[in-house]
């Protein structure tokens, strides 16, 4: 029987994930939290095989660096990351966290049992991408990587002076992607597109930074 | 060659003259070598030289004369002329290598007027004076800022020093206070910060007064204030907007599964429609059951109101503290308020954590008191194994830099047992 720590604070999703669980005779669930920072001692506890991490939990807690705690510790538990948001972060940060899979709630092509059938198989399973969202007339997706670092910036509240100075590029390039990503969207002012990536969940102000090289300033 | 006593009256008055000065000229240079007083042996040579050009100069003077010539006499008159003229030169060239290599000398070496000239090269104020505050010496930068500040020479350090302090009134400096600086701000804008210190040399003790120029430093400064301010009201709109971006979130969530609940008994109802009325079984009873049960207890829990997530915060952390076998006991005046305090949760649970793992214990005492806007928390174990120094893991160094993020800080004390002190600013955090 595996044993399952389920950590998320919607209690929606929550239920959810434990109904999931209860169906099957393979998995029994240790204990259902709201708060990531918990899941740790519940690991102390050597009584968990199996964590349904949240990201965004209780008081802002990190679901993605309690796993990774937990996984510097603990690496025999498996660990799935489970999210309704589509930040385009956070794939790349669960598996340099080392969490073996992750599931979106709400559009996850399979269910979690299996997920989590494969998870306990040995498997890494993460989505292929980013769930598509559409943000004015573009897909997420016709974003290029440069572009989608200086919207980062951005969204984080910083001016595109600022933004130029932390990617290390010219005050021009920064206007010249900002415009390219408005023709792609239709917007007419960066502020309303900024606005509906941060209102869609794309990107989620001040969760991540967006180079992991500077890693070593603190921004929160 | 004629000898000098044969020489024509003229030439000889030349001859002697040119004698005199050379002596001049060696007596010139002894006297510089003398007063340097660096070298006593230095003045054995030109005192040497210039004996002998005397005694030469007075037998010559004998001999011409035609007093009792002495047998010195006779034989220094009877030398050839040009032997008197190469004395001259020789004394000469000796004199004028002798002065140019004093000079050089003399620049070389650190004088009292060279320290004066270097300290008043000095782009700050200086000032060095004895304990009663007479002057001993002053730069021309301190002079001039005292009689700009004052409106009169410095004459006594102390008086200066006090005037310049007590000059809030005064029309042409400004103070200024910032942080840990005190300064004053010149009529040309400048800003010049003093200050003072004590020396003690061969036991008599003297007061170093500083003027320093510190425009750009303070100007950083304030430009760096700026800069904060403008960051921290970044920061609380980001704070806002993601609390906002979260509770969007979750009201969408909510709405998800409001649509899912309606979907469901929707197909509940038609299943026992079915069932009941036109006897179509789909389903079994059991299985039909078991369908309601489910839709129905997913109804209540989303019906339910949920609980305030501050208290449900810390009661978690207290189960999961249980479930290790360790009790959290809050004491204190404000023990009831300890979930509105989402870095005391993480600090408590960083306490709880070490205590468990590295000293054995299984009780956490929370000590929480506010006073004039501060919350003081203090965590204790009763853990038995004994430490007497911790090394902060990234942990405790994560915790610190939240602690003093939000305004607050903390200390960790080792004495048998550890003990975790935190202060934070209420307002901050609730």
């Amino acid at each position: 029987m595996t044993r399952v720590l389920i950590v998320d604070d919607q209690r929606t999703a929550r239920e959810v994930m434990e109904i999931a669980v209860k169906q099957s005779k393979k998995y029994s669930i240790v204990k259902t939290i709201m708060d990531a920072g918990n899941a740790y001692l519940y690991c102390m506890n050597g009584r968990v095989d199996l964590i349904l991490m949240d990201v965004y939990t209780l008081d802002g807690e990190n679901g993605i660096e309690a796993a990774a705690k937990i996984k510097r510790d603990f690496p025999h538990i498996k660990i799935i990351i489970v999210t309704s948001m589509p930040e385009e972060s956070f794939i790349r940060k669960a598996q340099e966290a080392g969490c073996e899979s992750f599931w979106y709630k709400d559009v996850g092509e399979e269910d979690l049992l299996t997920v989590m059938d494969r998870t306990m198989a040995g498997e890494s399973v993460y989505p292929d991408e980013v769930p598509v969202i559409k943000i004015g007339l573009a897909k997420s997706t016709e974003f290029t990587k440069r572009e989608l670092d200086v919207l980062r910036e951005l969204v984080n509240g910083r001016s595109q002076k600022d933004t130029a100075d932390i990617l290390g590029i010219k005050y021009d390039s920064v206007r010249t992607h900002l415009k390219s990503i408005l023709v792609k969207t239709g917007y007419d002012t960066p502020s309303r597109f900024i606005a509906e990536v941060s209102h869609k969940n794309y990107m989620i102000p001040g969760f991540y930074k967006s180079s992991p090289e500077d890693e070593d300033t603190e921004e929160e | 060659m004629i000898s000098f006593l044969q020489c024509n009256p003229i030439t000889r008055a030349i001859i002697i003259s040119l004698l005199i000065a050379a002596f001049t000229g060696l007596l010139f240079l002894l006297i510089i070598r003398w007063t340097s007083k660096r070298r006593p042996c230095s003045c054995l040579i030109p005192a040497l030289l210039m004996l002998t050009v005397g005694i030469i100069w007075g037998t010559l003077m004998d001999a011409q004369n035609n007093f009792d010539l002495s047998f010195i006499g006779e034989w220094l008159g009877n030398l050839p002329w040009l032997v008197y003229v190469l004395v001259f030169l020789v004394s000469v060239i000796y004199c004028g290598f002798g002065s140019w290599r004093e000079r050089i000398i003399a620049k070389r070496e650190i004088t009292l007027d060279s320290i004066r000239e270097a300290l008043d090269n000095l782009p700050r104020g200086l000032c060095f004076s004895d304990e009663k505050g007479i002057p001993l010496l002053i730069n021309r930068k301190m002079y001039q800022l005292a009689e700009e500040a004052t409106g009169k020479l410095c004459r006594n350090a102390e008086e200066m020093w006090r005037e310049i302090l007590e000059l809030e009134g005064q029309k042409c400096i400004e103070p200024l206070y910032k942080g840990n600086i005190s300064a004053f701000r010149w009529t040309d804008g400048n800003i010049w910060q003093f200050s003072r210190t004590e020396l003690t040399l061969q036991n008599q003790r003297y007061i170093q007064t500083t003027a320093t120029d510190i425009t750009r430093l303070y100007t950083l400064t304030e430009e760096l204030e700026k800069n904060n301010a403008a960051l921290d009201k970044q920061y609380k709109r980001l704070k806002n907007l993601l609390n906002e971006i979260v509770q969007i979130t979750q009201e969408e969530a909510i709405l998800a599964s409001k649509v899912k609940i309606h979907k469901e008994l929707g197909e509940c109802l038609l299943a026992a429609r079915r069932y009941l009325i036109l006897k179509q079984p789909e389903k079994g009873i059991f299985e039909l059951f078991q369908q309601w049960q489910e839709v129905i207890r997913f109804m209540e829990s989303t019906l339910k109101e949920e609980k305030k997530t501050s208290d449900y915060a810390m009661r978690e952390l207290i189960e999961a503290a249980e479930a290790l076998g360790c009790t959290i006991i809050f004491e204190g005046s404000t023990q009831e308020d300890a979930g509105h305090y989402p870095i005391l949760k993480n600090a408590i649970r960083e306490a709880m954590t070490n205590a468990i793992r590295h000293a054995g214990a299984n009780e956490l005492t929370v000590h929480m008191d506010i006073e004039d806007n501060t919350l003081y928390a203090v965590m204790k174990d009763n853990g038995n194994r004994l430490i007497t120094s911790i090394s902060e893991g990234s942990g405790l160094s994560t915790l610190r830099s939240r602690i003093e993020q939000a305004g607050g800080n903390m200390e960790i004390r080792c004495g048998g047992g550890v003990e975790l002190h935190i202060k934070l600013p209420v307002k901050e955090v609730s």
